[in-house]
């Protein structure tokens, strides 16, 4: 289980733990929360020249949370989703969960229902790259 | 979730932006930008239309707090280098040389954001060049005259700087290609 786990938890469960979680609390945001698209850009291992391999929908979000009697926690969070509202969530619950404050395996359980779903993807996967495997040895060497 | 006060609000950015390219565009005329502004000074409504984590700042003389300076994105650059230098007017300019491009790419030339008392009272600039009928005024107080001289060492067209003289409501903006007599 990580912290990206977060990302593949239920959006409303999550916007609704982090809601709770700033109940009676101050946010603030380090970085204005954004959402839209990241230009991935490579490097070309042989002449080094760099291209771009694509866009990716990302939002991303850093706040920290004061608490009257805790203090204060910062968190952040990157999602592959661009859904500011979401990463600012999960930024919180981020916040929360490194801080070790109460609610902390609240987020936790959510982590790990995101990473029941990843198991579950990461299987279908692999059973797609598993029918397209080419063995490469001459014929009648083959793999037991 | 958690709302966003101005100037960190998309429509308020963008409104800013529209009403800092107004004042660009005629030069020496005060725009006011407290609609916008929040609970800051014009000149953070100015950096957060203008500023990302494309351009550079440098904050002279320290005026932002943390938490502003985190939200405006922009990475940190030296003072001679920096796309945006933001400088406290009423200090002498002492140890700040911002870019003023090259004949290759005058684009580079800074954008120097001086924070004064007023803008629209106190002495009065002579203003003529690009965008003005004639010659124009500016009133404004608090600038340390050093910057004037200053302005006038590194501006010459098309290199140089140009500069937005904010206080807590209002800007006026005067490009390097504006002759300025103080």
């Amino acid at each position: 289980m990580s912290d990206a786990d977060l990302a593949l938890a239920p959006r409303q469960a999550v916007l609704a733990l982090a809601e709770s979680l700033m109940s009676g609390r101050r946010i603030e945001h380090l970085s204005l929360p954004q959402e839209g698209l990241w230009l991935l850009q490579v490097e070309e291992p042989v002449r080094r020249d760099g291209w771009f391999i694509g866009e990716v929908p990302v939002g991303q979000a850093c706040v920290a949370v004061h608490d009257a009697s805790l203090g204060e926690a910062r968190g952040g969070a990157v999602l592959l989703h661009a859904d500011r509202e979401f990463a600012t969530a999960a930024a919180v619950c981020d916040a929360v969960v490194r801080a070790n404050w109460p609610g902390s395996d609240e987020v936790l359980q959510l982590r790990a229902a995101g990473a029941v779903l990843r198991a579950e993807a990461d299987g279908v996967r692999a059973a797609i790259l598993t029918r397209t495997r080419v063995d490469f040895s001459e014929l009648g060497q083959e793999e037991a | 979730m958690i709302e966003l006060d101005h100037p960190w609000t998309a429509d308020g950015q963008r409104l800013a932006f529209r009403a800092v390219m107004e004042a660009w565009s005629r030069p020496g005329t005060i725009v006011d930008l407290s609609a916008w502004s929040g609970a800051g000074r014009a000149r953070l409504a100015v950096l957060a239309g203008l500023c990302d984590a494309a351009t550079t700042l440098q904050d002279a003389h320290g005026l932002l707090g943390e938490g502003d300076r985190s939200r405006l994105g922009a990475p940190s650059a030296g003072a001679n280098t920096a796309a945006f230098v933001l400088a406290d007017g009423t200090r002498p300019p002492a140890g700040i040389s911002p870019s003023r491009g090259t004949l290759m790419a005058p684009e580079l030339g800074a954008t120097l954001l001086l924070d004064c008392q007023a803008v629209g009272e106190g002495p009065s600039l002579r203003l003529s060049g690009p965008g003005i009928d004639g010659r124009g005024e500016l009133r404004v107080l608090g600038i340390d005259p050093a910057w004037w001289t200053a302005r006038a060492a590194w501006c010459a067209f098309p290199l140089g700087i140009d500069l937005i003289l904010c206080d807590a409501r209002r800007i006026a903006c005067i490009p390097r290609s504006i002759a300025v007599e103080a």
